[in-house]
């Protein structure tokens, strides 16, 4: 079958339109923008320092109120992922400062990132620091008291013992079911029963 | 004198017997009414299922509801009836008799109820298994688990042990009048008892095994339900007296549930001839003595605690005594003890039904206690954060109505099945006030009545008994 030349334009025209409303911005609409991150290069364990982002259009001209977040990689109780640290929304000069307090010793990667809006585009930028130092800041629980000699055998021991109760009553309770199968008259005879 | 003896003992048995092999129109009525309410509760369940735990109105803040609420609830009531029973065995009360099946069976019907509430809490009950898997024995949790299976497993036993005797009689009284599958449920579940001596002293060494073994794991198990508050860093759970404070309470509302629960059964299966108003005003007794004991309790706690105002006390104190949670606290403290304290306390309240009343009212305050203790520790801020608010959804509430549905419901179906007062133990009974065989005679087998092997045996199942 053959089809119109203008059946075409108008598929490839609802087709582009259908795209525009599904993806809701039209992404070659934004403008590119650079995200720098400021942060010291050396810290010692429990430095407080400023962390500062710069948002700059492709002119290198300032975005201000554009929101800019202050992420870092973690871990707790084995589990790891993104740390968020600050969330604010740049002046003026396209700047936003953050207070980072270095508490892990080692190498820390500092990340930050604009999402974007109807205006501008998606950008990241992220600083290494150094953190050095002996001992983590981090506050760790101190664990409960620990009586010596007790432990996990005893809980074993005091379930063991109630089961081994429960055992020993399905003992008697198969001995009452082997006395049932002799005949009732010899039973209760036999046995010394008293038939009430 | 030997006629009017077995003709009460034939009575005792036609009572007893009656409703397991008749059943009336309201019965059908009410078990057909409890399973609408069952079925609601599981559509309530899947929708919670399918979209998660935001249909329910616990929240990051506020992470336990309902289901926590009722799960100590649950488990609270099962520990009276193993723990009444059993104490009353041990110190041989005679008057306990009629009470002791009953009892047990509450115990094993609140404690299944109860223990499925834990999961329902889950969002995730695909990873139960996980709890056994990657248990951690540091975790209350886990000895909660332990706990719990320990004691229902212990609770069924302790039920069952006393029912062989009964079973056996009904196996031998009912003949044909049962169905196929009774007739098979009576053979098998009797364990062929016929009453011989040596079946009686098994049976009286496995229940005496059983009658100790059970009060120190009814004990411990509410102590260990009470550690997952007391052993979380919550202000209002830092409690030394939480173990002992969960034990009582769960004593005292297990006593309010068997009262309510035997003056239900009393009345539609018509054994006011057994279950007397003197059984009623024994159990007002100890819920009385009870009710002073909780009330011991709440005295130490909160004047310790409120003396000191240390940490986040006094924002407790204000949202409990007089802000949001006042009117269900004062409902707690006047309505769930010094009302029922009070009835129990005069001569002229403290009547069949007065203890009903005061019953009722324990029931209701010890379940406003369990939501202060869950909702309200839960409020108290960890951080300074604006105090969240627990709302429950429609979800909440319908699983909550299934619950006492289902527990009314087994309870129903239990009636059906086997006696519900320990037919032997009442006969023995009998024969003690007859002076007819020493009070040291535990255990007797088959009660001593007509032993007519019964299809057709005169009165067998017939009569007497209402029709429910």
């Amino acid at each position: 079958m053959r089809v119109r030349r203008g059946t075409w334009r108008w598929v490839a025209l609802l087709g582009t339109l259908s795209l525009f409303l599904a993806t809701g911005t039209p992404v070659w609409a934004a403008e590119p923008v650079t995200l720098e991150l400021q942060a010291p290069e050396q810290l010692a364990l429990g430095d407080k320092v400023s962390v500062t982002a710069m948002l700059k259009d492709a002119n290198g001209s300032p975005v201000p109120a554009g929101t800019v977040i202050l992420w870092t990689s973690g871990s707790f109780l084995s589990v790891g992922g993104a740390v968020q640290l600050g969330e604010a929304a740049t002046d003026a000069q396209g700047r936003v400062t953050f207070t980072y307090e270095a508490r892990n010793e080692g190498a820390v990667t500092l990340n930050a990132y604009f999402r974007g809006d109807s205006r501008y585009g998606f950008a990241q930028g992220s600083a290494a620091v150094d953190v050095q130092g002996s001992a983590q800041l981090t506050r760790h629980p101190i664990e409960g008291v620990r009586v010596p000699g007790i432990g996990v055998w005893i809980l074993a021991a005091i379930l063991g013992g109630v089961w081994s109760t429960y055992l020993a009553v399905m003992v008697f309770l198969t001995l009452i079911a082997r006395e049932g199968r002799v005949p009732a008259h010899e039973a209760l005879h036999g046995a010394g029963g008293r038939r009430g | 004198m030997e006629k009017v003896r077995d003709q009460r003992r034939e009575d005792l048995v036609r009572t007893v017997l009656h409703p397991l092999v008749h059943t009336g129109k309201g019965y059908y009525m009410v078990v057909g009414a409890l399973l609408l309410v069952v079925f609601w509760g599981l559509y309530a369940y899947s929708t919670q299922l399918r979209e998660g735990l935001i249909v329910t109105g616990m929240r990051d803040r506020i992470l336990w509801g309902f289901y926590i609420i009722l799960f100590v609830f649950f488990i609270g009531i099962s520990h009276a009836g193993t723990l009444i029973s059993a104490i009353l065995r041990v110190v041989k009360a005679q008057w306990r008799t009629p009470v002791t099946r009953m009892a047990e069976f509450i115990t094993v019907v609140a404690l299944s109820v109860g223990a499925l509430m834990p999961m329902l809490d889950l969002g995730r009950p695909d990873r139960i298994p996980n709890l056994v898997l990657f248990g951690r024995w540091q975790s209350p949790i886990l000895w909660d688990l332990l706990s719990i299976t320990t004691y229902l497993t212990g609770s069924i036993i302790y039920l069952y042990l006393p029912l062989i005797p009964d079973l056996a009689l009904c196996r031998d009284r009912l003949g044909t009048q049962g169905s196929a599958w009774k007739r098979a449920f009576f053979r098998i579940a009797s364990v062929g008892w016929q009453g011989t001596a040596r079946q009686k002293k098994y049976l009286k060494i496995a229940m005496g095994f059983m009658m100790v073994i059970i009060i120190p794991v009814a004990v411990s198990v509410h102590t260990v339900v009470s550690w997952i508050f007391a052993m979380s860093l919550r202000e209002p759970w830092n409690s030394t007296v939480f173990g002992a404070y969960f034990v009582a309470g769960a004593i005292f509302s297990g006593i309010a549930t068997i009262i309510v629960v035997m003056a239900i059964l009393r009345k539609v299966f018509r054994l006011e001839a057994y279950i007397t108003e003197k059984h009623f005003i024994n159990l007002g007794y100890m819920l009385g003595g009870f009710t002073l004991i909780m009330m011991y309790f709440n005295i130490s706690e909160y004047v310790v605690t409120g003396y000191k105002m240390a940490g986040e006390t006094p924002f407790h104190f204000t949202q409990l005594l007089v802000r949001e949670f006042a009117p269900f606290f004062w409902m707690y403290t006047i309505g769930g003890m010094v009302v029922p304290g009070l009835i129990i306390l005069f001569p002229w309240t403290r009547t069949f039904t007065g203890v009903i009343i005061a019953a009722g009212f324990a029931m209701v305050g010890m379940w406003l206690e369990r939501f202060i203790i869950v909702v309200a520790g839960l409020r108290v801020p960890l951080m300074p954060y604006e105090p969240s608010w627990y709302i429950p959804t429609w979800v909440e509430w319908s699983v909550m109505a299934a619950a006492f549905a289902m527990f009314g419901l087994i309870i129903a179906v239990f009636s059906k099945l086997v006696p519900v007062i320990s037919i032997w133990e009442v006969a023995e009974q009998y024969e003690e006030e007859e002076g007819k065989v020493p009070a040291s005679t535990e255990v007797s087998g088959r009660p001593p009545m007509r032993p007519a092997r019964a299809e057709g045996a005169p009165g067998a199942g017939g009569g007497g008994g209402g029709t429910a």
